[in-house]
């Protein structure tokens, strides 16, 4: 019941983080009238997602502004963790109501490279009534097109609704400093399973004897893409030893005996990507390790509890990728690592049971 | 005790004031400039025993092909009949009287300070109009303000 509840305050704690993550975008996409909540979310937008290394001194951010056939139009380039978009803030000051065509928005990209937005769901056109402003949300086809390009040129195609007079409007950014996670696509939440088995164990802690496997899950926030901090859950059990002594003479030449370890750390994490799809994880932390000896209802349980340290190394490999009809993009990935348990001192009826402890682990993750 | 621990943080939250939003979103064409308000907070203002601020950021773009003059020491706010001058100055430079030059993109920073005086005897909601002077003409932005800000 105790590991229920954990899993739970992990698994809620993603979800509820995932939530507040991406609220600032949801509104994209959307014509919208004057109304006053949008200046909420419009603002809440540009002052979390705004792209540093797109902003110019004399403004403090990226907005551009322009004007052509009666319409006044403001551009800004946003992002979050897996994509960037242009803000694009139509006001039509003309006395004619006009249609804004999203999928025949260009981008140009140093003068050499031509790109159409890259929606991933079907995008309708938007109308934008005499008198009226609109505010859409327009992606780009690639985040990583980002490390290389300099100067992007946008041109929004502005449609006369009654005389299908076609109008242009242009605007160009330039970017003025690197900033890498406008760069790089990563997954921001991760909430992963492990499954093992001990390899080798030193110290006192040997005399607990080896586990039969461990399971461990973990929920990780990485608000960088290369590091990041988590929560980790782990249980050691069926410790058994070969000649079923155990450090507690009580139990000696006991049928059977077991014990098992508990352990809940938090961990920093830190990870480095080889390509999209591999990527090496290495987190470290300390934790509160609950140590369970005994099995026999007539020879009772002891308990003691402490600090440990853990790490763990993996390797991990993104095998299958899910872009969600809501925009959200799914990674599915397994991975193969080592991990490291070390308590300083313990004692557990009367015998020290400090020690490392290493083991081999599968892992199979979820991270969006 | 310990619930009291717990439901501690929603009544801290429960205590502060609703945060309304006061500023509608507008993109403006006046005098050959396009003006954007898109990043005023849209709920923050302070206030004091004797004053209500906020601050009120705008972005000015001069359209034309040659450079032309600013002078920002005529801002004001308006409630009611009454003009109240505001500070505002360029965000890149700090400077009040400036040339932009041609189709110059910059922002502007309005410190808008009311004595709360102004609207002692107001059981009203107001819509309170901005003004930032342009070369000829002046952008204007309405902003909400509630009856029980004065109080």
């Amino acid at each position: 019941m105790r590991h229920f509840y954990l899993i739970f305050l992990l698994f809620s704690t993603t979800l509820m983080a995932n939530s507040y993550y991406h609220t600032p975008l949801v509104f994209g996409g959307v014509a919208a009238t004057a109304g006053l909540g949008t200046q909420a979310a419009i603002y809440h937008s540009l002052m979390q997602t705004e792209l540093k290394g797109w902003s110019r001194p004399e403004t403090g951010s990226s907005i551009r502004l322009e004007s052509a056939c009666g319409i006044e139009a403001e551009f800004h380039l946003v992002g979050d963790h897996r994509r960037n978009y242009l803000l694009l803030g139509i006001t039509n000051s003309s006395a004619k109501n006009v249609v804004i065509k999203n999928n025949a928005v260009t981008f140009r990209l140093d003068k050499t490279k031509e790109r159409y937005p890259g929606f991933t769901y079907n995008s309708s056109d938007n109308r934008v009534i005499s008198g009226w402003w609109s505010i859409n949300l327009i992606p780009f086809p690639s985040k990583e097109e980002f490390r290389d390009v300099k100067e992007i040129e946008v041109q929004v195609p502005v449609i006369d609704e009654a005389s299908g007079e076609q109008c242009s409007l242009t605007t160009h950014f330039n970017k003025t400093k690197k900033i890498e996670a406008e760069n790089i696509s990563y997954s921001a939440f991760e909430f992963s399973l492990d499954g093992g088995g001990a390899i080798e164990q030193f110290g006192n802690i040997r005399r607990l004897g080896r586990p039969r496997g461990m399971a461990a899950f973990e929920f990780n926030f990485f608000p960088r893409p290369q590091s990041g901090f988590g929560l980790v859950f782990s249980n050691e059990a069926g410790f058994q030893d070969s000649d079923k002594k155990n450090i507690h003479k009580k139990f000696d030449g006991a049928e059977s005996y077991s014990a098992n370890i508990s352990y809940l750390g938090f961990q920093y994490v830190y990870r480095h990507f080889f390509s999209s799809e591999f990527f090496l994880q290495y987190a470290i932390g300390p934790g509160y390790q609950s140590v369970e000896d005994g099995k026999e209802e007539d020879l009772g349980r002891i308990e003691s509890r402490g600090l440990a340290f853990s790490q763990k190394l993996v390797m991990n490999w993104r095998f299958f990728q899910w872009y969600a009809p809501s925009g959200e993009t799914i990674d599915i990935f397994t991975g193969l690592g080592l991990v490291h348990f070390y308590t300083p001192s313990m004692k557990i009826g009367g015998e020290h049971l400090d020690g490392h402890r290493v083991g081999g682990l599968l892992r199979v993750g979820v991270s969006f | 005790m310990k619930i009291l621990i717990l439901l501690l943080p929603i009544l801290v939250a429960c205590s502060s004031r609703m945060p309304f939003v006061r500023s509608e979103y507008q993109v403006l064409h006046v005098d050959e400039f396009i003006v954007s308000n898109a990043y005023v907070h849209p709920t923050q203002i302070e206030r004091d025993e004797i004053h209500l601020s906020f601050s009120y950021r705008v972005i000015i773009k001069n359209q034309m092909n040659f450079s032309r003059k600013l002078d920002l020491a005529n801002s004001t706010i308006m409630i009611g009949l009454r003009k109240i001058p505001i500070s505002c100055k360029a965000l890149s430079h700090g400077s009040i009287k400036f040339e932009m030059k041609a189709e110059e993109t910059l922002a502007v920073d309005c410190l808008v300070k009311v004595n709360k005086g102004e609207g002692i005897f107001q059981v009203s909601d107001y819509k309170a109009i901005i003004e930032v002077p342009l070369e000829k003409k002046v952008a204007q932005f309405p902003y909400l303000l509630r009856a029980e800000d004065f109080q």
